[in-house]
């Protein structure tokens, strides 16, 4: 269940971020702050970020960091940072206001938790619902009971 | 909407290009189609993996 993923404080917004890397870092660093990797799941993503260049840009607006599965995911979740000024990843899909983070133990709690992110995404009204939240407490609304 | 039934799973990039054919079709995002490139699959690019008109479309293309 989507909503299960989302821990405590793991859902910020912010005005601005210095570059589409450090938004992803203090998105998957959300994963951390709430219990669900540990620090070094955010280099496993960078690392992954500057090999592969944004992968991770799934949808117009809309990354969803990851590393594969590792020893460094304590338990599966979710994140998200929203930017009021989205940045720039290089991807065909830019500019990006969401940066959600995902951490998967494992290859099948990954397709499942996709699958749960899919279905809640694939309409239009919760992306635009998402990036027109006025606070945080909309968008877990969004997310959260949405999702139920 | 395609009337097929697929397995579906996620594997690293790694695991994708593996000796063995592990799966008849691969989507992936533009930026890694490079690492892809000789495996035993259809590589199919998706560029919004929500868009199920994109997906439809391009399932439809590569398995008819």
């Amino acid at each position: 269940m989507l909503s299960s993923y989302f821990g405590a404080g793991s859902i910020v917004t912010q005005d601005t971020s210095p570059s589409f890397a450090d938004a992803v870092s203090q998105s998957v660093l959300l994963l951390v702050e709430s219990g669900k990797a540990q620090l070094s799941y955010v280099d496993e993503v960078l690392e992954s970020l500057k090999a592969l260049g944004p992968y991770f840009v799934i949808a117009p607006g809309l990354a969803l960091a990851h590393a594969k599965p590792s020893n460094a995911v304590l338990a599966p979740g979710m994140s998200l940072l929203r930017l009021a000024e989205p940045v720039i990843s290089g991807s065909a899909n830019d500019p990006v206001s969401l940066i959600f983070s995902m951490c998967s133990p494992n290859a099948s709690e990954h397709i499942e938790m996709l699958g749960d992110f899919g279905r809640l995404m694939s309409t239009d009204e919760v992306m635009n619902n998402l990036l027109n939240a006025s606070a945080v407490s909309v968008i877990e609304d969004i997310l959260l009971k949405k999702a139920l | 909407m395609l009337g097929i039934e697929a397995e579906v799973r996620a594997v690293s990039i790694e695991e994708a290009r593996g000796a063995d054919k592990m799966a008849q079709v691969v989507l992936a995002t533009p930026e890694i189609l490079d690492q892809l490139a000789g495996i035993p699959a259809e590589v199919i690019a998706i560029n919004n993996i929500f868009d199920l008109g994109e997906l439809g479309e391009k399932l439809k293309a590569t398995l008819s």
